[in-house]
This record gives structure tokens, sequence and C-alpha cells, in this order.
């Protein structure tokens, strides 16, 4: 069955879109990850132009995000207070970053080496919590430990405060800072935040892997949110019908994963999207080495997650 | 005496002629029409078939170029820096058409260089190359982009285009029968809404013996009409609907998943550790 899309201008399968969405949906219910990495190329394959594939995306995601927050929220597993601190600092970071960029184009590498500083990122990130949920596994290491230098360094900042849900007791500063870190990261390496935030919210605010989980979605509803609105202000590429296809699969789809993970220990959780964060890097990786098949493409909006 | 009756003559031949060339009257007209009035793009919409229809003078062979709105377009362009591949340039094409289809009798290569000056039937999209204009920007500055550079661009958006069905030559498509041609022209989901112009040209020995157009309008209706009107003139409108949707969807089915949850939950099926 095929519904023609106003926006993108084309017409799609519903059938190849629902399920698209479902996939993406289920792997962001269970990781936290809002799926952007995954979907915008495989919208990119269905014919749909490369920035109402993004845009969409991240109307998709206000949907997925909102759904699969929800759910882990019934669950316990959102840190509401921990989630607004972090979302406060990482504006903060994603504007500072966004003003930094303009700066940092002018000199002449910049592109490059943002390449490959993000590749570096996340195979330092995704190698190092895949060796830990490993010894994890293997009961070698405590569940979800941090190092007693950086404990020793934030028990010394200002301003503490104990958060019950995530059961941690840290400064509000280092909270906001972190977050200014990772969306300033975000906004100069151009990518969504998620595979920074759930592994920081890990390891350096010593978040249990589920509530680390359930608080970045709850975060991602509101970023992914302003993604949408400044798309479609300014770029008009955000198709509501494409949007609300890949959202009816991968709103069910969050459900399912949020369920998903309760059948998972943290440290499985974290050797599943350890690995998914190294896949990634290693695509990204192989498209930097790999001669494109055409020079000449469409320009690709930012966003995504 | 003579120059009267010359004068009413030209008048009569004019009247006939309507607003068509003064030469018809000496060689058959003709004649272009397509079997629908407009396409229709609703939400159904899958691409679709319009049959061409005309007359021409026999013998001739019979071109007709259909050429969609022009626009602007955003390309990108990869290259090697550094060991390795990423995009080094941005710029924008700006009128190029979004549609732009050769169909012919015979192959249009075979046109002589004084008919493809006076049709702009060049060969190679050569028409499409001259009416662009590529420009990069620098901040805020807007630059020209001229020479081999700006063609590798439109030689790449015409690569992207023809993938789309958008862009395309077809040398059989048109039937040519004693006085009349028929042919079909294939437009795909992705064309675009404005109006094509239909040209149609007929060339016999060497000579272009006469033209005619018409245009077919493709139009949104319904849902397509209305999604698309929102989204480029109630922008912030748009968003905020985009937003509201998405936001009621989560919701709408967090709670399904709730209710569903609780009684299966009520029948001890599905209680995990919460």
């Amino acid at each position: 069955m095929s519904l023609y899309l106003a926006v993108a201008g084309m017409s799609v399968n519903v059938f190849l879109i629902l399920g698209l969405g479902a996939t993406v949906g289920v792997l962001s219910g269970l990781f936290g990850v809002g799926g952007g990495f995954l979907l915008t190329p495989l919208l990119m394959m269905c014919g749909i132009p490369p920035a109402v594939a993004a845009a969409s995306d991240s109307n998709q995601i206000v949907a997925a995000s909102c759904s699969g927050a929800l759910a882990h929220k019934r669950l316990g597993n959102v840190d509401v207070r921990m989630g607004l601190t972090f979302l406060a600092g990482s504006l903060l970071g994603g504007t500072t970053g966004t003003q930094l960029v303009r700066v940092l184009r002018g000199f002449g590498n910049y592109d490059v080496v943002v390449k490959i500083v993000y590749v570096i990122l996340l195979a330092t990130v995704g190698g190092f919590m895949f060796w830990e949920s490993l010894q994890a596994l293997r009961g070698r290491a405590k569940n979800g430990g941090h190092g007693g230098f950086m404990s020793r360094l934030v028990g010394r900042l200002p301003w503490q405060v104990y958060f019950p849900v995530s059961g941690v007791r840290v400064s509000v500063l280092f909270v906001v800072g972190l977050g200014f870190l990772v969306g300033g990261l975000a906004a100069l390496l151009g990518v969504g935040g998620g595979f920074i935030t759930v592994p920081a919210m890990i390891y350096l605010l010593g978040m249990p892997t589920i509530v680390a989980i359930g608080t970045d979605l709850f975060q991602i509803v509101f970023t992914s949110m302003n993604v949408t609105f400044q798309q479609a202000i300014t770029n008009h590429t955000v198709d509501v019908l494409l949007a609300v296809l890949l959202f009816c699969g991968s709103t069910i789809g969050a459900q399912v994963g949020a369920r998903l993970s309760r059948l998972f220990r943290g440290e499985q959780l974290r050797i599943i999207l350890a690995a998914i964060v190294l896949l990634v890097m290693l695509k990204l990786g192989f498209d930097l080495v790999r001669v494109p098949a055409d020079l000449i493409t469409l320009t690709t909006g930012g966003g995504g997650h | 005496m003579w120059r009267r009756l010359l004068c009413a003559v030209t008048a009569v031949l004019l009247l006939a002629g309507g607003a068509g060339p003064v030469f018809a009257s000496a060689v058959p007209a003709v004649t272009l029409a397509t079997d629908t009035p407009a396409v229709e793009v609703g939400a159904r919409f899958a691409g679709t078939t319009v049959r061409l229809a005309g007359k021409c003078p026999p013998g001739s062979d019979v071109f007709v170029l259909v050429q969609g709105p022009a626009g602007k377009t955003s390309l990108s362009k990869r290259g090697q820096k550094g060991g390795v591949w990423l995009t080094v340039e941005t710029v924008t094409v700006n009128n190029a058409p979004r549609f732009y289809w050769l169909l012919g009798s015979t192959d249009p290569s075979s046109l002589p260089p004084a008919v493809r000056q006076a049709t702009g039937l060049l060969p190679d999209y050569g028409a499409v190359h001259e009416q662009v204009e590529v420009t990069a920007r620098d901040g805020e500055r807007v630059m020209p982009v001229t020479g081999d550079e700006a063609a590798a661009y439109v030689a790449g958006l015409v690569r992207i285009n023809e993938r789309q069905g958008l862009y395309g030559v077809a040398p059989r498509a048109i039937k040519v029968t004693g006085d009349s041609f028929i042919g079909t022209l294939r437009l795909p989901p992705a064309v675009p809404r404005g109006e094509l112009r239909l040209t149609a040209y007929a060339v016999r020995g060497g000579e272009l013996v006469g033209t005619a157009a018409t245009n077919l309008p493709v139009r949104g209706v319904g849902l397509v009409k209305w999604l698309g009107e929102m989204s480029r003139h109630h922008a912030v409108h748009y968003g905020i609907l985009a937003i509201a949707v998405a936001l009621a969807a989560g919701l709408v089915v967090a709670e399904l998943f709730r209710r569903i949850n609780t009684h299966l939950g009520g029948k001890g099926e599905l209680t995990g550790g919460h």
C-alpha cells in the first residue's frame, strides 16, 4: 500500500515505513538512543530527500522518546530532577557549541578533525563500555563503579544534592557542567548526544544503567521538540505524515523495548549498547575511507540523535 | 486593387491561424494535446502515465520536450582531505527545472545543429546547463561558480534526477502515423507540483517545420494540498502541529500499553519486578 507524502514530494510503501519505525523504536526503548543514526540513512535509501529524512526523524523521535520515557517513568526509571538539571546544561552547551562551530569553521581542516574526533570518541566510549561490562558479566568488577579520582574530585564540589531516583549524591554544578560538555560536544560534532549522554550518566554520574536510559529518553523529548520546530520554520523539511507513519511503528516499538529492558541486567544492556556504538563507529570510519559512489550528492540537513 | 485583396487574404489567414505562426497555412499545423487537463496528486498518488496526441506534417519526426517549474537545490561535493572522504563544498544550483524529459520518435542526437539551436533540444541536457546558475556561500557572501566546476555540479544534479525518473530522454516514446502522432509520458511519484510545459517540435528533411505547446498542471488535492501549503506558508503552526501530534501519539500509546499491562498484570501474566 502506498501513500503520497506532501512535504517529501514522493510516495512510499506504508508497511516498509512502519517496519522501519518499529525496529528503531525497540532500540530506543531498550538503550535510550534516538535511533537517528540508523533511521535517517535507511529513509534516504528509500529515496526520501536527505533533509526531509533528518527533520522528519526528529519529529518521530519526539513521539518515540515521549512514549519510551512514560513507559520507563512507570517502571521508576526516570530521574526527572536529574534529567532537567542535565538538560539545562546541555541546552547551554548546545548554544555555545553552535556559536563555536562558526568560529572554528574559519580554520582549514575543521571538518576533518571533527569527523576523526567523533570516530575516536565513539571507539573510546564503546570500547571502554564493552570492556567494563564484559568484566561485570564475568563478575570481576562492581556494577557501574566510578573511578576513585573522579569521585574524590566531584565530592569536593559545592552544592551537593541527593537524587533519590538515581540513588546518587552529586553536585548540581557537576551535572550542569557535564550536560554543558555533552551538549557542546554534540553541537561541535553535528550529532545528537544520545551516544555520549547514556555512558556519561552511567560512568561519570554513577547512575544505574536503566535509570540513565530512562532519564536520557526524558530529556530527548525536549531536545527533539526543539530540533523539529527549528527545522519546520527554517527549512520546511518536516514531513508530518512520514513522521506519523514512523512513530506509529516506533511508539509501539519503544514500549516493547522498555519492557524488554527489564529482562536484561544492567551490564547486559551496556554490552549490547557498547556493541552498537562500536558498529556505528566502524560504519563512520568506513565511510571516511571508502570512495563515494557519486561525488555530488544532495545536501543533508543537520539534526538526528 | 491587388494590394487590397492581398491585405484581405492575409487578414483571413491570420484570423484562421489565431495566435499561431503566420506560416500555419503554408504547412500543415502541428498540434499537441494531453488525455487529461490536469494531474491531481492525492494521498494515493504513486506516479501516473499521461498520453499525448497531436497532428504533424506527414513524414516528419516529432520531439516533445516536457519541462517542470524551476527551483533551487543544495548540493554537496565530497572530496579527499587529509586522507579521508568528506564534504568539501556545498553549492546552490538555481533555476534548474525540477522535471526535464525529452521524448522523440527517433534519437534526438540525430538532429542537425541548426535545428538544435532553433529548438534548444541540445544533447546531454545542454539546455539545463545553459539556464542554471550555480552559487557558493562564503559566510555572508554569495559567489558564482562557473566553468567546469559548475558543469560538474549540474551533471551531478542530472544524475540524481535521472535516478528518480525526473530527468530523461526517451527516443522511442512517440509514434508518428501519417499526419498524426501519439506518445506516452511517465510521471514518477516524485514529479514536482506546478505547471509542466510541453512543447512539440516537428522536424522534416533536417528543418523545423512546426511547433505546438500546451501546459499540464500538476496539483495537490485534499490532504496533500493542505499539508503542502501549511508547511510552506504557515510554518510556525505547522511546527507546533507536528510536535503536538507526536506528543499526543506518544501519550496515547503509553496509556494504551499501561492499560494492556494492567489488564495482563491482573491475570498475573506479565508482572515483572517493578
